[in-house]
């Protein structure tokens, strides 16, 4: 485990998964796009809008394994003060915050034809995902106000571990309140509520896109160690003699 | 023909898949950009402390 958060040796080996999950991603992407748009039948309700779905809960469920992979990183390094783990929270909020921007509109393109309203304030489940997008860009804000690392690492994760309140609030929003939003599709009590031709390309797009953000967060924090080691031995001769350190 | 018309549901599911693929792409370039950017950044500055600059 030291190991493994050793940054040098986070950085050569995230560079060596980075293409094997960006390829897997793809791959599952793109059967899940092709099978959930021309393969999957139209939903008796919902017509062809329905195939919104496998854009729309990928999104939604990533901005919020994002949130969690921030507010746990957060808290790992606050408690255990493993610079890593804060490098894991600075890396996860802008990904989470560009696939909520992604729920929140494709949700709202979804609403329209359905609900016939683009969006519906006080609605539950929608104020609740709308205030994570504010949580991460306040992430963000506050990093970027302060100057000193340590400081940001550590002020960062106070407002992700307290805003971390809001996860729980986002998942049981449909069941808590009345909402325009519909139940759980997936995880729900006597399993999905789908047909395999319509679960199957979802699955692969929940895989998928869940990689993507593997590789999209490994590449993130490899910039980041980057810059935080940016006065340690091992950065200068892999920058400045790269043939040597390789 | 018929399948990319989506129903009546056309506008709504295209520009979803659009802007989906457009929010991949730009999260893409931007994390490779920031590494590039921070690699550049910190070469300039080591070699600038290198040269007694």
């Amino acid at each position: 485990m030291h190991k493994l958060a050793s940054p040098p040796h986070f950085y050569q080996l995230a560079a060596k998964i980075i293409p094997w999950f960006a390829v897997s991603a793809l791959l599952l992407i793109a059967y899940g796009t092709v099978a959930g748009l021309f393969f999957a039948p139209a939903d008796y309700q919902q017509g062809d809008a329905f195939r919104i779905i496998y854009v729309h809960v990928p999104a939604a469920y990533l901005s919020m394994l994002a949130y969690s992979v921030m507010a746990i990183s957060a808290g790992i390094g606050l408690i255990w003060r493993m610079k890593l783990a804060h490098a894991v929270a600075a890396g996860a909020a802008p990904l989470g915050a560009w696939f909520t921007f992604l729920a929140l509109a494709t949700g709202s393109i979804w609403g329209r034809p359905m609900w016939g309203t683009w969006w519906e304030w006080g609605d539950p489940r929608l104020t609740s995902e709308l205030i994570m997008l504010f949580l991460y860009f306040g992430y963000m804000a506050l990093r970027a106000a302060i100057d000193d690392t340590q400081k940001a690492d550590r002020a960062g994760a106070v407002l992700a571990l307290v805003g971390a309140v809001n996860i729980p609030i986002i998942h049981f929003s449909v069941e808590w309140w009345s909402s325009l939003h519909q139940g759980p599709t997936l995880i729900r009590e006597g399993g999905p509520a789908i047909v395999p031709a319509m679960l199957y390309p979802l699955l692969a797009m929940i895989f998928g896109f869940s990689l993507l953000f593997g590789a999209l967060l490994l590449s993130r924090v490899r910039a980041e160690v980057l810059y935080r080691e940016r006065r340690s031995r091992w950065v200068r001769s892999l920058l400045l003699s790269p043939e040597e350190s390789q | 023909m018929e399948m990319l018309s989506m129903g009546e549901y056309g506008s709504y599911v295209w520009s979803s898949y659009l802007l989906t693929l457009i929010v991949v792409v730009a999260s893409l370039v931007q994390a490779r950009r920031r590494h590039g950017r921070i690699q550049n950044e910190i070469t300039r500055l080591l070699k600038i402390e290198e040269t007694g600059e």
